[in-house]
């Protein structure tokens, strides 16, 4: 039992090996003969044994209508194989988007079905990780799905699986797509440690605890980017007037984190005490910098930094870009 | 996965085809069944009209055991064909009551191909293959409805949508089915299966009243087959002798048996031996001198004892018995094919012993009834010389020369039906005609009797068979003529030579079969409309029978010695097969892989445009984007190019504005821009 479970699994890894050979990753990947697969459902194996008995029955009582069933059975099995197939030929699925995740998290992705002007029922896509969805499309469709983010660095999910057992289930054809959505995946956030305060008070200022964010320093109008946390809501219902609060933010007073920072752990696990640290920082309104070998960002606050953090935390140390193997294979 | 629930219209499909599946094999069911599988379905429609409710566990089970308890207390428990008919189609309708899931379902429509299955081994005529065809479209329809979307709500279409991939299918299945069904080597048995109970019924019949051969020429299964090595006789001398009818009562013929003779003539038979022989040489009943034809013959299953044989049965051969009367009798019913090859002797007919109780028997009549029938024999007689044969050729003329007339349908007749036939209707069949015949004989004292077996058969002349169908069954008379033995004699001949020489379905195809006065019911069916339509159905079902039904091994080799001018074709055959087959693949395959790209809108606009220009004498270079190419003919010429360049803007606006795979909205200005151009 065990060597068969483990041929199995060798088997099927050396599978998908060849099959990631065969098909690269990229944005946009049209299914064509060279990425369907094609073998009968289980229902198929016993549609083949009916036609058998079907068959006995025709030779066995001399009987040209029961040949005949027979034959025709057996010629539904052959077309079955080309129309399921047929479902899936031709579409195109293009990469169009993620939303940001962190590692090990499941994000919301956005995939386009191209149908090449044919109605296509009853595909299920998804990855074998979370729960497929069935669609059936007869124009170009957008299919919102969950994906598995896997570790930091690129989003590059794993194969993302297409089959469809369509028209009669006698056949299961599939297609394994490894699509490039171009986006990152922050790393875990771990909340092992509390922010590094003692550490900022270098030049004799007070702690950021004492600091607080009630250091107000004034008003000045709404603007989009700001929290919501910092909108003069009392304001807002005296004088219908958008106001959002401003904080003295006096230079010397910010957060500066590095890897030094963290006691321990390994690179991933400080990565990942970082990452929570500047979500603490971001929830809170701390204006916060990162260090990290070679690369700084200046303290600030607001989204697009904590985006900026995010990603220089995500992509450290994974080099180049277009370096991709070692962030999902790995 | 997604969910695996059945959709609505599924089920609909589903029950529909189950009931239409069911109807064909209602018969072979056992009666007290049918109720209970009526209870099924209408419980299964209410709860798809979603006014009744699934059954419990219990009452499931009480349903199954039930159903199990009606089958096995009306048809036992012996292996039958009906059995197992009955369980499946039981079964096929109590597993609607628990379908819920894809599984249970498919489970349903699968059951439903092997009832189809089923249903064909009963009946093989044009109109149920036709039936049945529209039942597994239906099935399939089935099938093609659990695994198409749901659709929403919207029951119509997805109908519709599972009728045209059905159509589809079915359309393209039919070459493939085709040629796998002439190329695929057909296999004799491989082991014996039981057979349709109803089957017996078909073959000829020990007892015959008038109408009964008749019957028999309706059906189209085969009787048996005759192989023969060396010379074969000709069309008009296979009469296949299979019954011997030597008793009368006034009504009904039928054949001796030992009981009855030994209550006949007490004293005269001592026993056994003086009526049936399993001795493969019989003393002193006739002597046997080397017959011409050598031949085997594969009966199929008739539930009788009898065997047919092409002549007088001379000498039995093992698990067989001879019997006074010349006719071969095996020792079993025979309920499976039974391969026998009669004894390669033939009876000279001068030596054929006569006890005087086998003569008595042969004249008996009733003491009355058919007057006018006994008064013209009595004078053929006397105009004969009292001479049987010169007798026997006056009747003959007799039915050749007055306006009688050969039928497949000949009227009902009751008491005195000789004098009915003869001086009324004189319209009938084959029986019809011995019978009086005999009848007549027998009324001044000449011994005859009735013989019937087949007439004819079809001969394949590749494989030296002939097969013959129960359609062929046939009765003729024979008379005793002392110094010469028994004497064949056809009235059937003297009426519709063409039965004779050509067979009953050329006779049927010639339409030739019956002119003049018939009665009024029957000539109904004869009125111009109704008379065109029967004709042309009855030639439809017997070329459905000849050609597909009865396509089995001889004809299929034979069809192949035609095909390829030998008669080794099995691996040509299989070849043939093969690249068919692999022919229709790649066709289909083609279909499937060549995807034309279908342009969109703006990829049609711009291939006109750079047909357009390439008339012009501008041809688009490989990976020259538009832009470009419109800047490269704006620098040679710039006339053209004043009208191209905006063309390509609005073009390269339109077409990559928006998102890859959307469909936008095209400018009318542009065709028309191009078109100016």
């Amino acid at each position: 039992m065990n060597i068969l479970t483990a041929s199995r699994q060798w088997l099927s890894s050396y599978f998908q090996q060849w099959a990631d050979q065969r098909t690269p990753r990229a944005t946009r990947v049209k299914l064509n003969q060279r990425r369907i697969y094609i073998v009968p459902t289980g229902s198929g194996f016993l549609w083949l044994a009916m036609v058998l008995v079907i068959f006995l029955v025709g030779v066995n009582y001399s009987n040209s209508l029961a040949y005949g069933l027979c034959f025709f059975m057996l010629s539904l099995f052959l077309l079955s194989i080309l129309h399921t197939w047929r479902n899936l030929a031709g579409i195109t699925l293009v990469a169009r988007g993620a939303e940001a995740g962190h590692a090990d998290e499941f994000i919301p992705v956005s995939i386009a079905c191209l149908n090449e002007r044919r109605p296509r029922y009853s595909i299920a896509i998804g990855w074998p990780e979370t729960e497929s969805v069935l669609v059936s499309f007869d124009s170009d469709t957008e299919q919102r799905l969950v994906a598995p983010a896997g570790s930091r660095g690129w989003f590059r999910p794993g194969r993302l699986r297409v089959e469809s057992i369509y028209p009669l289930g006698l056949c299961r054809a599939w297609s394994w797509v490894r699509l490039d959505f171009r986006s990152v995946v922050y790393p875990a956030p771990d909340d092992r440690y509390p922010l590094p305060e003692n550490d900022i008070a270098d030049d004799g200022e007070r702690s950021l605890t004492a600091s607080g964010v009630d250091d107000f320093a004034g008003f000045r109008s709404y603007q989009q980017t700001d929290s919501p946390a910092h909108v003069f809501w009392k304001g807002y219902a005296r004088t219908g007037e958008l106001l959002t609060r401003q904080f003295d933010q006096p230079s010397g007073r910010e957060l500066w984190f590095s890897m030094d920072q963290v006691p321990d752990g390994d690179l991933e696990q400080k990565l990942s005490v970082l990452t929570a640290w500047c979500l603490q920082c971001d929830k809170q309104q701390y204006a916060y910098g990162l260090v990290l070998a070679g690369q700084k960002l200046d303290p600030s606050t607001g989204e697009l930094h904590l985006k900026g953090c995010l990603e220089m935390l995500a992509l450290y140390e994974l080099g180049d870009g277009m370096a991709r193997s070692g962030v999902v294979n790995g | 996965m997604a969910s695996l629930s059945v959709s609505r219209y599924a089920t609909l499909w589903l029950l529909i085809a189950q009931v239409m599946v069911a109807l064909p094999v209602l018969g072979v069911l056992p009666v007290p069944v049918l109720p209970l599988l009526l209870c099924t379905v209408i419980w299964r429609a209410l709860i798809w009209f979603g006014r009744g409710a699934w059954p419990s566990d219990f009452i499931r089970r009480l349903l199954v055991a039930l159903s199990l308890v009606l089958i096995v207390t009306s048809s036992g428990l012996q292996l039958s064909l009906e059995l197992a008919v009955a369980f499946l189609v039981t079964g096929y309708a109590l597993k609607m009551l628990e379908m819920k899931t894809r599984r249970d379902a498919l489970v349903i429509a699968y059951i439903g191909f092997f009832v189809v299955g089923a249903g064909v081994i009963y009946s093989q005529s044009l109109l149920q293959a036709l039936y049945q065809l529209l039942c597994v479209g239906l099935l399939v329809t089935a099938i093609h409805a659990m695994y198409a979307p749901a659709y929403g709500s919207s029951l119509t279409s997805g109908i519709k949508g599972s009728l045209r991939f059905t159509g589809i299918v079915m359309l393209q299945a039919l070459p493939l089915t085709l040629a796998l069904f002439i190329f695929v080597p057909r296999l004799g048995p491989l082991w014996a299966v039981p057979w349709p109970e109803g089957e017996a019924q078909t073959g000829l019949s020990d007892t015959m009243q008038p109408g009964d051969v008749a019957r028999l020429s309706q059906s189209y299964e085969l009787a048996f087959r005759a192989q023969f090595t060396g010379p074969v006789p000709p069309a008009r001398e296979r009469y296949w002798r299979t019954l011997v009818l030597d008793q009368y009562d006034g009504e009904q013929w039928r054949q001796s048996d030992l009981v009855r003779l030994l209550s006949q003539f007490p004293g005269e038979i001592a026993d056994e031996r003086d009526w049936q022989s399993k001795s493969p040489v019989i003393d002193g009943w006739w002597q046997v001198q080397p017959g011409q034809y050598n031949y085997e013959i594969l009966l199929e299953p008739s539930g009788r004892q009898w065997l047919p044989v092409l002549g007088m049965a001379a000498a039995s051969v093992p698990k067989t018995t001879v019997l006074r009367t010349l006719r071969l009798e095996s020792d079993k019913p025979v309920f499976e094919r039974r391969l026998y090859q009669p004894a390669r002797q033939i009876v000279v007919a001068q030596t054929i012993a006569m006890p005087s109780w086998l003569l008595a028997l042969n004249k008996s009549l009733p003491a009355n009834g058919n007057v006018q029938s006994r008064l013209l024999a009595q004078q053929l007689f006397a105009e004969s010389g009292r001479d049987p044969v010169t007798m026997a050729r006056l009747l003959m003329d007799y039915f050749n020369q007055e306006p009688f007339y050969y039928t497949l349908s000949p009227p009902l007749m009751g008491q005195n039906g000789v004098d009915q036939f003869l001086f009324e209707h004189r319209s009938g069949f084959c029986e019809h005609y011995a019978s009086s015949f005999v009848f007549m004989m027998r009324s001044v004292g000449i011994p005859a009797r009735i013989v019937t077996g087949y007439l004819g058969g079809e001969y394949l002349p590749e494989e030296q068979v002939v097969r013959v169908l129960q359609r062929d069954a046939h009765a003729w008379a024979e008379i005793w003529v002392n110094g010469q033995g028994w004497m064949r004699f056809d009235p059937t001949a003297a009426v519709a030579p063409e039965r004779i020489d050509l067979g009953i379905d050329d006779m049927i195809e010639r339409g030739g079969l019956l002119q003049g006065q018939i009665p009024l019911a029957y000539r109904f069916g004869q009125v111009g409309f109704f008379k065109s339509v029967r004709q042309g159905w009855e030639r439809l079902e017997y070329r459905w029978q000849k050609s597909v039904v009865q396509y089995q091994q001889e004809k299929q080799h034979s069809f192949m010695s035609q095909l390829f001018g030998t008669s080794s074709f099995y691996w040509q055959q299989m070849a043939v097969l093969g690249g068919l087959l692999a022919l229709l693949l790649i066709l289909f395959g083609i279909f499937a892989l060549y995807q034309r790209p279908v342009p969109n809108p703006h990829q049609k606009l711009w291939l006109r445009l750079e047909r357009k220009l390439l008339n012009k004498g501008f041809e688009r270079r490989a990976g020259e984007g538009p832009k470009d190419f419109a800047l490269r003919v704006n620098a040679e010429n710039a006339a053209i190019g004043a009208q191209l360049l905006p063309i390509v803007d609005l073009y390269i606006q339109s077409a990559y504005s928006g998102r890859v795979g959307e469909d936008k909205p095209l400018p009318d200005q542009l065709s028309k821009m191009i078109r100016q151009l």
